[in-house]
């Protein structure tokens, strides 16, 4: 999934919407977005609209699993519901999820303890992929939030490495200035150049953008296609294509990108 | 010609009686002064009987509310009736009757001598020294007055109101020749408050959505190509829709022939840009596009008559792409743009079912449901547009095309859009908000629907 878009629990005219704005991945936030005075309410609302909902990507994130997160997980595991995403994960945190659900998990990575361990903590069943939670992560270390993310950049990477090891989504952090296209475009194209194979973000009109980036162009699949013909007509390890050099790791790169295209396709 | 000062001394002049039609424009919008100033000096000479022809009525013009109460005016023809006005007449107070026609049925109606006006006060913004006026010049500056033209050369006596008298206008929009009098007064309106509803692109996205799945609706039935013509409305997913058909044309170098209808600077910017080759303006929704007037000599005016007149080879008839909003609309595409669900009339055609009858494809863009009101209903309220003139409707639940367009169903068949029936989307409101009441209609019949060729195709009663 390319996209996955945080709507507050407790809107119900954006959970109504949510069908709606081609996010690949909705994450219905019980925590963050929602005052400590209308999480119960938010819980309720959530609860009524998931007893019909057929959306097919949904993720709840819960509170603190220490505190309100497992009867969360407790209240909603009975839906079709995807899984959780996991505030302030950890090893430990982990350990506790795993004993209520065995849905998909996407731990959040917003600690210095996180990202130390990032790689035990993807490691558990139902780790699907990890998100970057920048601002929190930052706000830990009393870092101030740049436009260039210089202050990310170690976890970026080490994300990005971590869940390629793992086969499991790197997801990135929400770009905040939901008025900037241009400055979210520019992130979301860095997203994607390191190695991201998403971006997370907090309101529906960065989701086009975000899919757009994220999905491959048409210059791209004319490429890939010729690529693989190319490949089916050549029996020699090395061969050229519009003379660029291509071998093994291009053929599989070029099939990643027609997978890819295809999934947008039909999604 | 005489330019006369005040009010009284003009009323000196005229023949005033009880039962007399007088005829204003709309093009000061929520701006207008001259309505209600003409209106209420009318009522102190204790004129009665007044059938008051304007072609939109706003919230500015709650100061003749009472004159419905009290029998000063007691019909009203209108192609827009909003606000206290709109409230007033719902409620009964006409003793006579509301016609709610057409932005291109008003002018047939006058040419034709069905709508007979005995006074035409025309506010204008500039007027030179022969008694020729236009909207562009001036002080306050109004934009092409394209409404009042049938209004000026068919009216038994024109009466222009102006705050400019000036040497030399750009050029003529009201021909001398058909002037009576000019009424120089020190203001006309406010010009802060001319610019029409919203004229920013909106931000909301569901809206967005449905903006550019009418772009794919666009692309998909083959109507992006070189040459296409283009009109849109003023409110934010309208011009959100604008603003993605540019960049697709952008994308593929297409150039369209041209935009018309009611102007805005978005859609001056895409001339500017060579995306459209001429533009046709009857009114001008910010000032923006009034200063383009003077400066692209594509840019061209157009009467109302030019515009949408059924019986005048008209604009519409010539336009490919008609995006319009809804009110309701029901299973069989019929729309209602004059009343709320209730029964309250909220505002009126205006130039919807003219170009929904002369564009190739006439879309109509809106959310299913709106707070907890659906838009897609068993069978609306009041019908101002019929279903036949209606090809699309976009909702960001899906897309649904009028059964009579086999041609269109056929290109949408391949479409990644989720194309359904308007039965399925009028399934899916209903799950979401449950059967509306409606009303019974059973108050008082206070007015009529008028289609643009003069036949009623509805009825209007009180609430």
């Amino acid at each position: 999934m390319s996209s996955y878009l945080f709507i507050p629990g407790n809107n119900p005219g954006m959970i109504q919407s949510a069908h709606v704005f081609e996010a690949k991945g909705i994450i219905f936030d019980l925590e963050d977005a929602v005052s400590v005075n209308d999480k119960d309410s938010a819980r309720d609302l959530l609860f009524e609209f998931l007893k019909d909902s057929k959306l097919p990507n949904v993720y709840i994130r819960i509170n603190d699993i220490f505190v309100d997160g497992k009867d969360e997980i407790s209240r909603f595991d009975k839906f079709n519901i995807r899984g959780y995403m996991i505030p302030k994960a950890s090893v430990d945190v982990m350990n506790e999820v795993r004993k209520y659900t065995d849905k998909e998990l996407l731990p959040i990575i917003e600690t210095p303890e996180a990202v130390l361990t990032m790689k035990e903590v993807g490691e558990f069943s139902n780790v699907v992929g990890m998100l970057l939670g920048g601002e929190d992560l930052t706000a830990n270390m009393d870092i101030v939030r740049t436009e260039s993310d210089v202050e990310l950049k170690y976890a970026r990477h080490k994300l990005v490495m971590v869940c390629a090891y793992l086969d499991i989504d790197s997801i990135d952090t929400p770009y905040t200035d939901t008025l900037n296209e241009d400055g979210l475009e520019k992130a979301a194209t860095e997203s994607k150049e390191i190695g991201m194979r998403a971006r997370s973000s907090i309101h529906p009109n960065q989701v086009p953008i975000i899919n757009d980036v994220f999905r491959p162009s048409d210059s791209e699949i004319e490429f890939a296609q010729k690529i693989i013909k190319a490949s089916e007509l050549n029996d020699t390890g090395v061969f050229s294509v519009d003379g660029k050099m291509v071998d093994l790791p291009i053929i599989i790169r070029a099939k990643n990108i027609l997978k890819k295209a295809e999934f947008y396709e039909n999604n | 010609m005489k330019t006369i000062k005040s009010y009284d001394e003009l009323f000196n002049l005229l023949d005033l009686q009880n039962s007399i039609t007088v005829s204003f424009h709309h093009h000061l919008r929520n701006g207008d002064y001259v309505l209600n100033n003409t209106m209420l000096k009318l009522a102190e000479l204790n004129i009665r009987d007044i059938t008051l022809a304007a072609s939109g009525v706003f919230p500015c013009h709650k100061p003749i509310v009472p004159l419905l109460n009290n029998g000063t005016i007691s019909s009203i023809y209108c192609n827009y009736l909003n606000g206290p006005v709109a409230k007033a007449v719902s409620n009964g107070a006409l003793e006579g009757k509301l016609v709610m026609q057409t932005h291109g049925g008003r002018p047939r109606s006058i040419e034709a001598g069905e709508l007979v006006i005995d006074y035409a006060f025309i506010a204008v913004s500039a007027v030179d020294k022969l008694g020729n006026a236009n909207g562009v010049d001036g002080k306050t500056v109004l934009g092409p007055i394209g409404y009042s033209i049938s209004d000026s050369i068919y009216a038994k006596t024109t009466i222009l109101v102006t705050d400019s008298i000036i040497d030399e206008l750009s050029f003529k929009e009201i021909d001398s020749k058909n002037v009576d009098y000019i009424l120089l007064l020190d203001e006309i309106g406010n010009q802060n408050l001319i610019q029409s509803g919203t004229t920013t692109i909106t931000k909301n996205p569901v809206s967005l959505k449905i903006a550019r799945d009418t772009i794919k609706v666009i692309e998909d039935t083959g109507y992006l190509k070189n040459g296409l013509s283009f009109q849109t409305g003023a409110g934010g997913t309208s011009l959100a829709v604008a603003k993605y058909l540019k960049q697709k044309m952008l994308d593929g170098s297409i150039k369209g022939s041209f935009a018309s209808g009611g102007i805005t600077g978005y859609i001056v910017e895409m001339l500017e840009m060579g995306l459209f080759e001429e533009l046709f303006d009857v009114q001008c929704f910010d000032l923006d596009a009034v200063a383009s007037i003077k400066r692209n000599k594509n840019h061209h005016i157009m009467t109302a008559s030019e515009y949408a007149n059924p019986d005048a080879n008209p604009i519409v008839d010539k336009l490919d792409i008609m995006i319009l909003g809804a009110a309701e609309i029901d299973l069989d595409f019929n729309v209602n743009v004059t009343t709320d669900s209730y029964g309250n009339i909220m505002g009126g055609s205006g130039g919807h079912s003219d170009t929904a009858a002369g564009s190739k494809l006439a879309i109509v863009v809106t959310n299913l449901v709106k707070a907890r009101t659906p838009i897609v209903v068993d069978k609306v309220l009041t019908k101002t547009t019929p279903g036949s003139s209606i090809d699309i409707l976009v909702t960001e639940y899906g897309v649904a095309v009028n059964p009579l367009r086999e041609d269109l169903i056929l290109k949408l068949s391949n479409s990644e859009l989720n194309i359904m029936t308007i039965q399925e989307l009028r399934d899916i409101a209903k799950g979401l908000v449950g059967q509306e009441s409606t009303s019974n209609r059973d108050g008082k019949l206070i007015g009529y629907v008028e289609y643009r060729d003069g036949s009623i195709i509805d009825k209007l009663y009180s609430i």
